[in-house]
């Protein structure tokens, strides 16, 4: 029993130190709140039509392995967010690693979390090709040409990447472009 | 109420009709402008949740509550924006005020909902409630009233000019007006430096027109009135006859010149009493807008007298209301002067009725006379006796009667010579009618009891009828003659045998004396007049005689004098015995001569001027004598006496023939101042067995020498009566006893 105890502190401790190292490198709040906001955006698209074939949403969140915790964490926020359906579409997240997204199916959007200029390069290359939406966890990701990030402040500000919106070739709801705030 | 001119009417009307229309416009735009204004408000307000809508949805969308928040802070923020609430899923996300639509509504809020809508759905989500100010409205109604009051003084300014210029433009008539107020006809007018615009040079020219037509009609009704002056007398009147204006016809008529005339009633030149109510009864009728035709007698300024005929007519001004009197008048003066002697001419003096000059001016209208002579029997013996005067109101009295019948219509009586009327009766009557009247007539003229002095008396008369009208006076004088012979009381000429064979003996001795006219065969016969003392002859008497042809039988005047007075060669008888002694006469020397002269031969003018100039010719007045029979005369001792008198002046003398024979009148005498008194036969003729004859010759003679008259004695047919008359101391004896009717040529040797 000791040893439970023990290996549950530890296991505690572990976490709080993940948590900690999260804490360190993902903001939980701003992670829920792109777990609110991101899917929201994707029904803003357009052209959502074309890129949910089966009145499916798949997101899929791409992340370094080391940061696949803090992917899950999204991936959880989204799901406790929406359950299975967005809109009236169904939702599906699924979670990968910028060396494995291609793996997975074509996704009607990307969640990238931090990463290399080549891997979110790919990520971007990718996805913008099939004008996919590609957003990301900080908008400092925005000089790898991704499309849309969150952050909070004092409010949450909603980021575009003007520069990077002729690469994607995505129409979104025109009053989505007066709540954002562009980045050039 | 002073009349508004022209120009301010139709300013006042432009006014009064731009400020109905500005109002009307200003009341139908400012609700429409409100209204659009309202509309515009809401719309921006609307424009306003319209504009924050999509952000606020997609931030509710994406659950950017702060964003929602911020927007509505900035919203609010809005000057007009008095209240916002945003409710999103039943709940209120903001609200600025609790504003109340129904109150606010009143307080001047215009309020609009707007749904929120989900951007990915479509699907209202939630409202945005807006409560928007009416501060902008108010503010630009304002501006609007603020605008509009600039503009109405400026609308102002515009209707003072206007009315100025209305009255600048119409000052061109008010000169007209002024120009044409002062026109009198026959005047011209000035229309210079008049503005000349089309419409005013229209006018203008109008007027000049006008003034032309008016001046050539006033030139025209000059003429006129002095056509009308130079032809009548005109007078103008006012309403009470007091005289305005005279013409100069008037003044040379009635003396009175325009001043005296003028301000005169004209009751003052009428002339007397009767003609004053004429001229109250010219005044009345005229008054009644009626027009007045007639004769006036009016008084000259030397007291004499005119007649006019007048014409007096009310001019009436537009209102038909009389403003004065105009008589134009036509002397008639001497129309009436013409008249009455004509009436003079035609009228017997003493008992006023018609005398023969009007009967054969009236017997020759008439196609089928009756005609009477009727004759008073016993009128010379009453007239010797009572005298002239009464002789005379016998003539009257008897006229009267006669006057009583000329109530039947188509019988009018005369007075002729002597004692005699006439009755003449139209084709009405028959012959019975007339003849029935006359003899009522005459019952009544011989029921008649008239009084001279003291006495009654009763005057018998007859009458003579006839129907033939070329010789009705002949037949009726016979058939008087043949009444009064068989003291028939009427006698009707066509029913007497004798009448139509003494008518046919008159028409033999009418034929025969006509062609011995015109075969100078009616003669003289002298016989000569001895001085009774000296027995020498000193004058002859010429004695007309009728050459018989054929046989050259010498006819006596007896049987053709008469028949040539019924004839009417009479005249031409006595022109031919007038002839022929003259020229005898002026042959023989150193006598004087007489011819007969009748009554007839006197009244006759031709035969009187022919005698005169044969006196005039000849220089033989002062040897002339002149015999008129005694019984002639009297009824026209008037022109006996001029005639006389006009003879003497000429040197000749005047002889009273067969004095005596009749009913001696020595008042006749010393009238006619004659020079001879020649006794008739009938008393000389046995004047020296007769002592009536005696007596009466001697009275004459008495008398004659009183007077200075000499007497001559005819019918001297012994030396018994020769020498009785010559005892008596008669001046002059005639007869075959001393010398008969020899031709008279036998004098000339």
């Amino acid at each position: 029993m000791a040893r439970t105890y023990t290996q549950i502190g530890l296991l505690f401790v572990l976490m709080m130190m993940a948590c900690q190292v999260l804490a360190d490198r993902y903001d939980p709040l701003l992670l829920r709140a792109q777990a609110t906001i991101f899917p929201k955006i994707i029904l803003l698209d357009q052209d959502l039509e074309k890129k949910t074939p089966g009145n499916e949403v798949i997101i899929t969140i791409v992340s370094t392995i080391h940061d696949s915790h803090a992917a899950n964490k999204l991936k959880q926020f989204v799901e406790d967010k929406y359950s299975s359906s967005l809109g009236n579409k169904k939702l599906i997240v699924n979670v990968s690693t910028f060396d494995e997204f291609e793996q997975e199916s074509l996704a009607s959007a990307y969640i990238v979390l931090n990463g290399s200029e080549l891997s979110v390069g790919k990520i971007v290359s990718y996805a913008s090709s099939h004008e996919r939406i590609v957003f990301s966890y900080s908008y400092s990701e925005f000089i790898y040409d991704v499309l849309i990030s969150l952050h909070v402040k004092e409010k949450t500000y909603v980021y575009l990447n003007k520069s990077a919106m002729q690469l994607y070739g995505i129409r979104f709801m025109p009053v989505f472009y007066k709540i954002t705030k562009i980045i050039e | 109420m002073k009349t508004i001119s022209l120009s301010l009417k139709i300013s006042l009307s432009f006014i009064l009709v731009s400020i109905v229309t500005l109002t009307f416009f200003y009341i139908v735009f400012y609700h429409l402008f409100e209204q659009q204004m309202l509309k515009v408000e809401s719309e921006k307000a609307s424009l306003i949740a319209k504009t924050i809508e999509p952000l606020i949805a997609m931030n509710h969308f994406l659950g950017l509550k702060d964003d929602i928040r911020q927007l509505a802070e900035k919203t609010a923020e809005h000057d007009q924006v008095a209240g916002l609430s945003i409710e999103i899923e039943n709940q209120l996300i903001w609200s600025l005020s609790g504003l109340d639509d129904q109150g606010s509504r009143d307080a001047g809020y215009i309020f609009i909902t707007y749904p929120i809508t989900n951007p990915v759905k479509a699907e209202k989500v939630g409202s945005i409630k807006i409560a928007y100010t009416k501060e902008a409205l108010n503010n630009a109604m304002q501006n609007i009233h603020n605008e509009i009051l600039y503009y109405l003084g400026g609308l102002a300014l515009v209707f003072v000019m206007f009315v100025l210029l209305t009255r600048y433009l119409f000052s061109p008539f008010e000169q007209i007006a002024q120009r044409v107020k002062n026109y009198e006809p026959g005047s011209a007018i000035d229309f210079s430096l008049i503005r000349a615009e089309p419409e005013v040079e229209a006018i203008t020219t109008s007027f000049e027109s006008m003034v032309a037509n008016i001046r050539e009609y006033t030139v025209l009704l000059e003429r006129y009135k002095h056509s009308v002056d130079e032809s009548a007398i005109v007078v103008r009147m006012d309403l009470e006859g007091t005289i305005t204006y005279v013409n100069e016809e008037f003044s040379r008529l009635s003396g009175y010149s325009l001043e005296e005339s003028l301000g005169v009633s004209v009751f003052v030149i009428c002339h007397s009493e009767v003609n004053e109510s004429q001229c109250q009864e010219v005044l009345e009728t005229v008054r009644a807008k009626k027009i007045w035709k007639g004769n006036l007698q009016n008084g000259r300024k030397n007291g004499g007298t005119y007649y006019v005929r007048a014409t007096v007519v009310p001019i009436l001004d537009e209102h038909d209301d009389i403003i004065e009197l105009i008589s134009i008048q036509q002397d008639i003066t001497q129309v009436i002067e013409q008249q009455e002697k004509i009436t003079r001419q035609t009228t017997d003096p003493t008992t006023g009725l018609h005398n023969r000059v009007k009967l054969e001016e009236d017997i020759q209208h008439i196609d089928h006379p009756k005609f009477a002579i009727i004759s008073l029997d016993n009128y010379n013996i009453i007239k010797d006796y009572y005298g002239w005067e009464s002789g005379n109101k016998i003539l009257k009295e008897v006229a009267e009667i006669f006057l009583s019948i000329t109530a039947i219509e188509n019988i009018s009586v005369y007075k002729l010579t002597g004692s005699n009327y006439a009755v003449l009766g139209n084709q009405a009557f028959d012959m019975d009618l007339f003849h029935g009247i006359c003899r009522a007539l005459l019952k009544k003229i011989n029921d008649y009891t008239m009084h001279l002095d003291d006495s009654s008396i009763h005057i018998g008369a007859s009458a003579g009828l006839t129907s033939n009208p070329e010789h009705y006076y002949s037949y009726a004088g016979l058939a008087l003659q043949h009444a009064q012979e068989t003291r028939h009381l009427t006698i009707i000429y066509e029913e007497a045998e004798n009448l139509v064979q003494r008518f046919e003996n008159n028409q033999m001795w009418t034929k025969k004396l006509n062609l011995a006219l015109n075969e100078n065969r009616i003669v003289l016969f002298s016989q000569p007049i001895f001085n009774a003392e000296t027995l020498k002859i000193e004058k002859y008497e010429c004695l007309v005689r009728m050459i018989d042809e054929g046989d050259e039988k010498v006819i006596p005047p007896c049987l053709f004098l008469d028949v040539a007075k019924k004839s009417k060669l009479y005249h031409q008888v006595t022109k031919q015995v007038i002839t022929i002694a003259f020229d005898v006469f002026s042959k023989v020397p150193d006598v004087d001569f007489s011819i007969n002269f009748s009554l007839e031969d006197l009244l006759h003018v031709p035969t009187v001027e022919f005698l005169k100039h044969k006196l005039d010719e000849s220089g033989l007045a002062r040897r002339f004598v002149l015999e008129i029979v005694e019984t002639e005369g009297i009824e026209n001792f008037n022109e006996v006496s001029d005639f006389v008198a006009d003879m003497k002046i000429r040197g000749c003398k005047i002889a009273i023939d067969d004095f005596g024979s009749g009913y001696s009148n020595f008042a006749y005498l010393m009238k006619l101042n004659v020079d001879y008194i020649k006794i008739d036969g009938s008393l000389i003729k046995e004047i020296d067995q007769d002592a009536n004859s005696q007596i009466i010759t001697s009275t004459i003679l008495d008398f004659s020498q009183q007077l200075k008259i000499a007497t001559v004695a005819e019918y001297v047919h012994d030396q018994a009566v020769l020498d009785y008359v010559q005892k008596l101391g008669i001046d002059y004896v005639q007869g075959f006893h001393l010398g008969e009717p020899v031709p008279i040529e036998t004098l000339i040797i």
